[in-house]
C-alpha cells in the first residue's frame, strides 16, 4: 500500500510563558491522511485546531515530533510547496482583482501567459469567470471564499489545509458554498484538511471526522463516515448522517464542560 | 444618487457666487478706501496685466519648480525610511526622538536657519519642502508598513513568497493608503513652507509676489497672490485626494 | 531597552552636532555648539531672565486664539454634521481657507486690522480652528449615526439625546482635533508675531534671523519644539483621562 500522503507523528506545540511554564496547545498528535481522503476536523473553541493547521503548513515550527509527507520528513519551516492553505476570513489582497489575487501563488513560478491560463481555469472552476476583473471589495463574501479557494488551488497543491472557511458566512450562503466545495472537490480530488465548528458541516464534506479534546489538544477520536458519494443535502436526513451527528456532538459536549474549570472559551 | 451630487455642489457654487457678488457690491458701495478691500472687478483685472506682462508666469513657475522638486525627493526618501523604521524597530527607535523634534519646530523657525545655510536661491525652498514633507510620509510608510494585516503575511509565508516579493507584493501596497494620507497631511504644510521662505529671502515665487505686493500697497495684485496660493493650496489638496481615491478604493476616503 | 536606544539616539546626536559645529565648521555664522545654545537658555531662563516677556506674549495671543477656535470651530463642526444644507454652503469657503496657506493672509490680516493684538490672534485663530471644526464635525458625525436609533428607543427628547448621549461620546473626537490644532497654532502664533511685533518667541526667532545671533535663534526654536512637545503630551493624557477605553482597542 502507498505511503499516506501526509503523516504526523506525535506532534506537540507548546509555546513559554513568563512564569516558566510552557503553554501546551496540542500535543502528541499522530495522524495520517490517504491521498485523495477528505478528513475534518472539529473539537472545542481554543483546542490547538488553527494552530496545527499552521504547524503543518509551516508557519509554526512544532515543538516536537515529525511532519511526514509522502512519506519523507519535512524539516523546519521551508517545505516545498506542497500545500494550499485556505484561511478563514477574507485573506485577499484588496488592492489586486480577483485574477491578481489567484496569480499570487503562480505569477513568479510559471511564464506569464502560462500563469494567466492556469488562474482563469481555477477561477471558472469555483464559479467566478466574468469576474475575474473585481476588486475584493466588490465582491460578496461567498465569491470572497470562492477566490480563496481558487488560489489556494492554483498551485496544485498535495494537501489542502481548509482553516474554517465558512466560518464567516451566513447560513444560506454557507450551505451554497458547501455544495460548491463538494462540487469542487469531486472535480480536483485533493486530499483536504478541513477545520470547522459546525459538526453537520463536517459530516457531510468528509470521508472521516476527527475530534480533537479540549486544549491542550489531543486526538480524542475518529469517526469514518459511511455515507457514499457523491453527496447532497438530502444526505442530512439519513440516520447515519443523524446518529454520527448526535455521537460527535456528545463528545464535543463533554469536552467543553470538561474545559469550563479553564479559562473562557 | 445624481440628484444628490448636483444639490451639494450646486449649493456651494451659489455660496461661492453670492459671496463674490455681495463682496462686489459692498466695496463698490461703501468702502472710500480702495486699497484696503479691492473689487472683484479690480482684481480680476490685475490678474490679466500680471499674466500678460509675463510677470504671473515667472513667480508661479518658480514656486510649483521648487515645490515639485521638494515633494518628489521627499516622497522617494521618505517612503525608503519609512520602510526602514517600520520594519526594524531599532531604526524606528533611533530615528523617533529626531522625528519628534523635527516635526514640533513650526516651519518658521527653522526657514532662517535654513536660509543662513543654503542662499536666498531655489535650493533652500526646496530643502523646506523636502524636509516638511519627508517627515510626514516617513511617519505614515512607518505606520502602513508596522499594521500590515497580519493575515496577508501569513498568506505570503504560506504561497513561500521570498522576501523580495513579499516586499513588492504585500508590504508596500499595503502601506499605500497610509502613503498617500501622509502626502495629503504634509501638502498643506508644504505649502506654507515654501511662501514662508519666499517671504523671508527670494527673487521669484508667489511668496516674494506677496512682500512685493505688500509693500508697494498693492492691494489686487496682493488679493491675485491670495487667490492664487488658494488655488494651489486647493489645487494640489483635490489632486491627493483623487490619487488616494485611485490607489486605495476600497478604503473610505476623509472629505478633507 | 527601547528607551535606551531612544536616548543613545539623542545623545549621540548631540555629540554629533557638537563636534560638526566646532571642529568641522568653525564658523558660529554657520553652526554653533548645543553647548552654547544650552548656555544661552540658561542664561535667558534664569540669569537675565528675558524670556519670560517673550514667552509670557506668546502663550497669551496662542491661548486666546486656540480658544476662540475651540468656542467657534466645536458648534459649527457639530451645525455642519447635523445639517447638511449648512455643510454645503460653508463647505467651499472652508476648503479654500483651509487649503490656503495662513502666510497668504496675513498681510491682509493685517492691511485690515493694523499691528495689535487682533490681527495676531486672528491668524492663530485660522490655524487652530479647522483641525478644531473638522475633527468636531467628524466626531459628531460618527456620533449621531450610531447613537440616534438608541436614543429613539429610548424616546430621549432631541436635546437630552444631545447633551446626555452625543456631546459626550464626541469629546475624544474633538480632543484629538485640540491636540492637531495645537501645532498648528504654535506656527500661527510664529506668523502672527513676525510682523510689526515686538516681543514674543516668533519676533525673537525672525529676529535673531535678521541678525545672524545663532544662539537667540537656537533657543527660540528649543523653546517652540519644547512647548509644542509638551502641549501634545498634555492633550494626550487629557484625552486618555477623558476616554479610557480608547486605549484598551488602540492595544490590541
Amino acid at each position: 500500500m502507498a505511503a499516506p500522503v501526509l503523516e504526523l507523528r506525535n506532534l506537540t506545540k507548546e509555546v513559554s510563558t513568563g512564569s516558566g511554564v510552557p503553554f501546551v496547545i496540542f500535543k502528541d498528535i499522530s495522524l495520517s491522511v490517504k491521498e485523495g481522503e477528505f478528513v475534518s476536523i472539529v473539537g472545542p473553541s481554543g483546542c490547538g485546531k488553527t494552530t496545527l493547521l499552521r504547524v503543518v503548513n509551516g508557519l509554526l515550527p512544532p515543538s516536537s515530533g515529525q511532519i511526514l509527507i509522502d512519506g519523507k520528513e519535512q524539516t523546519g519551516a521551508d517545505h516545498e510547496l506542497v500545500m494550499g492553505f485556505v484561511f478563514q476570513g477574507a485573506s485577499l489582497l484588496p488592492w489586486r482583482t480577483s485574477l491578481k489575487n489567484v496569480l499570487l501563488g503562480v505569477e513568479g513560478r510559471k511564464p506569464p501567459k502560462e500563469a494567466e491560463e492556469i488562474a482563469r481555469y481555477y477561477l471558472n472552476l469555483v464559479g467566478l469567470s466574468g469576474f475575474e476583473n473585481h476588486y475584493p471589495h466588490q465582491l460578496s463574501g461567498g465569491m470572497q471564499q470562492r477566490v480563496n479557494l481558487a488560489r489556494a488551488l492554483v498551485v496544485d497543491p498535495r494537501i489542502l489545509l481548509m482553516d474554517e472557511p465558512f466560518a464567516a458566512l451566513d447560513a444560506q450562503t454557507r450551505t451554497f458554498m458547501q455544495l460548491e466545495l463538494l462540487r469542487i472537490w469531486s472535480h480536483t480530488k485533493k486530499t483536504v484538511i478541513f477545520i470547522t465548528h459546525m459538526i453537520s458541516e463536517a459530516i457531510l464534506l468528509s470521508d472521516r471526522v476527527v475530534v480533537f479534546s479540549h486544549r491542550p489538544g489531543r486526538v480524542r477520536s475518529e469517526f469514518a463516515v459511511p455515507l457514499a458519494r457523491p453527496r447532497n443535502l438530502d444526505i442530512k436526513s439519513d440516520h447515519r448522517f443523524v446518529e454520527l451527528e448526535n455521537k460527535v456532538w456528545k463528545q464535543i459536549e463533554e469536552e467543553v464542560k470538561a474545559a469550563a474549570g479553564f479559562a473562557a472559551l | 444618487m445624481l440628484r444628490l451630487i448636483r444639490k451639494d455642489l450646486s449649493r456651494g457654487i451659489l455660496s461661492i457666487v453670492v459671496g463674490l457678488v455681495v463682496w462686489e457690491i459692498l466695496t463698490r458701495l461703501f468702502l472710500e478706501n480702495e486699497l484696503l478691500i479691492p473689487p472683484p472687478s479690480s482684481v480680476v483685472r490685475s490678474f490679466w496685466k500680471l499674466g500678460l506682462s509675463g510677470e504671473l508666469n515667472r513667480h508661479l513657475s518658480a514656486t510649483l519648480f521648487e515645490f515639485v522638486c521638494g515633494f518628489s525627493t521627499a516622497c522617494f526618501v521618505g517612503i525608503l525610511l519609512g520602510y526602514l523604521m517600520g520594519r526594524h524597530r531599532w531604526f524606528d527607535d533611533l530615528m523617533d526622538p529626531w522625528i519628534a523634534m523635527l516635526y514640533s519646530i513650526p516651519v518658521i523657525a527653522f526657514v532662517p536657519f535654513i536660509i543662513i545655510w543654503f542662499g536666498i536661491g531655489l535650493l533652500s525652498k526646496i530643502i523646506v519642502v523636502f524636509k516638511i514633507t519627508a517627515v510626514a510620509i516617513m511617519l505614515n510608510t512607518a505606520a502602513g508598513i508596522k499594521n500590515i494585516d497580519p493575515t496577508w503575511l501569513e498568506l505570503s509565508k504560506s504561497l513561500r513568497l521570498n522576501s523580495w516579493e513579499t516586499t513588492f507584493k504585500i508590504r508596500l501596497p499595503a502601506a499605500i493608503p497610509y502613503i498617500v494620507t501622509g502626502m495629503r497631511l504634509g501638502v498643506g504644510r508644504a505649502l506654507l513652507g515654501v511662501i514662508v521662505a519666499e517671504l523671508m529671502a527670494a527673487n521669484a515665487g508667489l511668496g516674494y509676489m506677496l512682500r512685493d505686493a505688500s509693500e508697494t500697497w498693492d492691494s489686487p495684485k496682493l488679493f491675485v497672490t491670495v487667490v492664487l496660493l488658494a488655488a494651489m493650496g486647493m489645487g494640489s489638496f483635490t489632486l491627493i485626494k483623487k490619487a488616494e481615491q485611485k490607489l486605495a478604493p476600497w478604503r473610505e476616503t476623509a472629505e478633507w | 531597552m527601547r528607551g535606551m536606544v531612544k536616548l543613545m539616539s539623542v545623545l549621540s546626536g548631540l555629540v554629533l552636532w557638537h563636534v560638526l559645529a566646532i571642529r568641522v565648521i568653525n564658523d558660529t555664522s554657520l553652526l554653533i555648539s548645543p553647548l552654547v545654545v544650552i548656555a544661552k537658555g540658561y542664561d535667558m531662563l534664569f540669569v537675565t531672565a528675558d524670556l519670560y516677556p517673550h514667552l509670557y506674549a506668546s502663550s497669551w495671543i496662542f491661548l486666546q486664539g486656540m480658544l476662540l477656535a475651540t468656542v467657534a470651530g466645536v458648534p459649527l463642526g457639530f451645525l455642519m454634521a447635523l445639517s447638511p444644507v449648512v455643510r454645503d454652503y460653508v463647505n467651499p469657503w472652508m476648503t479654500a481657507l483651509y487649503t490656503t496657506p495662513r502666510i497668504a493672509f496675513a498681510p491682509v490680516i493685517l492691511l485690515w486690522f493694523g499691528i495689535d493684538m487682533a490681527s495676531k490672534v486672528l491668524i492663530v485663530f485660522l490655524g487652530c480652528v479647522f483641525p478644531i471644526l473638522i475633527n468636531s464635525f467628524y466626531g459628531m458625525r460618527v456620533v449621531s449615526r450610531e447613537f440616534v436609533e438608541v436614543g429613539r428607543s429610548f424616546r430621549l427628547s432631541r436635546g437630552r439625546l444631545f447633551l446626555k448621549i452625543l456631546l459626550p461620546a464626541s469629546v475624544p473626537f474633538i480632543l484629538a482635533g485640540l491636540r492637531l490644532a495645537v501645532g498648528r497654532g504654535l506656527t500661527g502664533v510664529a506668523i502672527a508675531e513676525w510682523f510689526g511685533a515686538t516681543e514674543g518667541l516668533g519676533y525673537l526667532i525672525f529676529f535673531a534671523g535678521q541678525t545672524l545671533n545663532l544662539p537667540i535663534l537656537f533657543v527660540g526654536v528649543a523653546v517652540f519644539a519644547i512647548l509644542g512637545i509638551a502641549g501634545f503630551q498634555l492633550l494626550k493624557v487629557i484625552e486618555d483621562l477623558a476616554s479610557p477605553w480608547r486605549k484598551e482597542l488602540a492595544g490590541k
